[in-house]
């Protein structure tokens, strides 16, 4: 993730990880359940359903492991807490 | 089919999972606000020494004296430009391709001692020795060589004196005025004892012996140094005493 250098009076904006929450669980029950009607005539609703639900999950154990990678900040203080010490390094001291 | 529907759900559940997980925020950031954060990421550990004034934190803390001491003196503010040359000196020397000079500074910047000065650029005694000289002088320093010179101007400072003083003081150790008057200090203690010694009473007593009983019947601790007089009867003793 891109850290932008920060100046006097500018908006810095910043990334930080947080839980998935339920809202991923709504995600999952949605969009296996649209897919398993989608190849409901192909292979049948269940067989599309839980090979859905295996993709969905791998993708997003993948996208959880690319975000610890690259955005190592958990909360947003953590996040500007590095801002000044990145800055300092630059050329504020 | 199905796999293409199963490769779907994968992108869709990284995709779904990376906008729920990742979040940004936007801050505006001032000066000011970087200023106090650095203060409080890096506290400065390098005590604020004012000259002519008291050192903080530096009672009870040994060596606190002696900081005082070289803040008034002026020690530290002769040493801080020293310190950050030595650094630029490291740093320049890291930077040049050539290496010697630039090397042989950064170890002297680095090893024990620090760099050289003028003052430890004198060689002592032990540096100055040579393995293989016979002669004992060789272990003597410069500055002992030059003194025993005859023609070295130190020895005309201090006069000798001629005769040794009754106290057994060598000659030519100490400064004649002082020592006349230690002279004349001694006679007229050698003096006044002898008018005690013929000032004795019609008893035979010495005076003074009696006060120096008294004392000693008194238990008090003293560290004179006269010899011990020899002891008297009991009954002389009490005879004299006022």
């Amino acid at each position: 993730m891109a850290q932008h250098a920060p100046s006097s009076g500018q908006p810095v904006t910043r990334s930080y990880r947080q839980g998935i929450g339920g809202a991923w669980w709504t995600a999952l029950l949605v969009v296996t359940v649209l897919l398993g009607f989608v190849g409901r005539s192909d292979s049948g609703f269940w067989s599309v359903f839980l090979w859905s639900i295996v993709g969905f999950v791998v993708g997003s154990l993948v996208a959880i492991a690319l975000a610890g990678r690259l955005v190592p900040a958990r909360s947003e203080d953590e996040a500007f807490a590095g801002l000044v010490r990145v800055d300092g390094a630059g050329g504020a001291r | 089919m199905k796999w293409l529907l199963m490769l779907l759900a994968f992108v869709l559940g990284a995709a779904i999972t990376w906008f729920l997980t990742v979040k940004r925020v936007t801050r505006t950031v001032s000066v000011d606000d970087g200023a106090a954060d650095v203060e409080a990421a890096e506290p400065d550990l390098t005590p604020v020494v004012s000259p002519g004034e008291p050192v903080a934190g530096a009672v009870g803390v040994a060596g606190g004296a002696d900081l005082a001491a070289a803040a008034g003196a002026g020690v530290l503010a002769a040493e801080a430009p020293e310190i950050s040359q030595t650094s630029e000196a490291a740093d320049s020397a890291v930077d040049d391709e050539d290496g010697e000079e630039g090397e042989d500074d950064a170890d002297n910047a680095s090893r024990f001692g620090g760099s050289h000065t003028e003052p430890s650029e004198a060689p002592g005694a032990a540096e100055e020795w040579d393995r293989d000289a016979q002669d004992e002088d060789a272990l003597m320093p410069a500055s002992a060589v030059e003194a025993s010179d005859p023609g070295a101007e130190s020895e005309e400072d201090v006069p000798p004196v001629v005769d040794a003083t009754p106290n057994g003081d060598l000659a030519g150790v100490g400064n004649p005025a002082e020592v006349a008057e230690v002279d004349g200090h001694v006679e007229a203690q050698q003096s006044a004892a002898a008018g005690q010694a013929s000032d004795s009473s019609s008893t035979g007593d010495v005076a003074g012996v009696s006060q120096s009983a008294a004392r000693h019947e008194q238990g008090e601790l003293t560290f004179d140094d006269e010899p011990e007089p020899p002891k008297k009867p009991k009954k002389e003793r009490g005879g004299t005493a006022v």
